[in-house]
């Protein structure tokens, strides 16, 4: 449940991340559905013809987000095509097991005892989600899911 | 002041690079005064420090953090700051966490 926190944590996270320089290869909207929520549209660098929408959503901005892709017109997620493949990319569960994100996690509990893969103390949740997100689409890209 | 100190100050600017490091975690940048023949080897403890990060056995695991310059991934921390700035006297990278997969 997000807390007043939460809520101030993330409008002031959404205001500084649209001023980063990188923003400028994103698209971002807030997801009106939930309080702790957006779409990114984002581009590998080795293929920027490729464009693919992911949406993020938080319970708390002390935990890890959901990521999922999403078709960029219905929003429907449960799409495997609406998936880059990258590092952690499992497109065909429609997810991404890495340590960053709530899936990750969920699948592995373990993950929370070791300092390698708990999700850390970030000031910035949602600027730490989107630049790891852009950089192993940038350095792990491997075509779109068929 | 004297031909010699002008040489050095001369020297000195030549060999500057002003570095700006990004953790994505922190809403702050770190603006290092580096040299041009500075590696990200030399460069990451200071980077480290600065945000009080401990990379190696902590806590049951390995941490590793990795620097990003131009959207690309640094493998070779020996490379210097002049290769990555192509000579300029500026730079900017960023530092992420590097994770493992489930």
């Amino acid at each position: 449940m997000a807390t007043a926190f939460d809520d101030a944590l993330f409008e002031d996270d959404w205001e500084s991340v649209r001023r980063l320089p990188e923003a400028d290869r994103w698209i971002l909207e807030r997801d009106g559905s939930v309080p702790l929520g957006i779409f990114a549209t984002l581009s590998p660098r080795v293929a920027p013809q490729e464009s693919f929408t992911a949406r993020l959503r938080w319970t708390e901005m002390g935990r890890p987000p959901s990521l999922k892709f999403v078709d960029p017109s219905t929003r429907s997620d449960t799409l495997p095509r609406a998936w880059p493949r990258f590092f952690g990319a499992r497109p065909s569960n429609l997810d991404a097991c890495l340590p960053w994100t709530q899936e990750g996690q969920t699948l592995h509990p373990e993950w929370e005892r070791s300092a390698s893969t708990r999700y850390p103390a970030v000031d910035v949740p949602i600027q730490f989600a989107l630049l790891h997100l852009q950089t192993a689409l940038d350095n792990t890209y491997a075509g779109r899911e068929a | 002041m004297t031909i010699d100190h002008q040489a050095a100050d001369a020297l000195a600017l030549k060999n500057f690079i002003a570095v700006r490091v990004r953790y994505v975690g922190s809403a702050h940048a770190y603006l290092h005064q580096g040299r041009m023949d500075e590696t990200l080897a030399e460069l990451k403890p200071t980077v480290l420090h600065h945000f009080g990060l401990v990379e190696g056995n902590v806590d049951g695991g390995s941490k590793v953090y990795e620097f990003s310059v131009h959207d690309e991934l640094q493998t070779d921390l020996s490379v210097t700051l002049r290769t990555l700035s192509h000579g300029h006297h500026e730079l900017a990278m960023h530092l992420l966490e590097k994770f493992t997969q489930g």
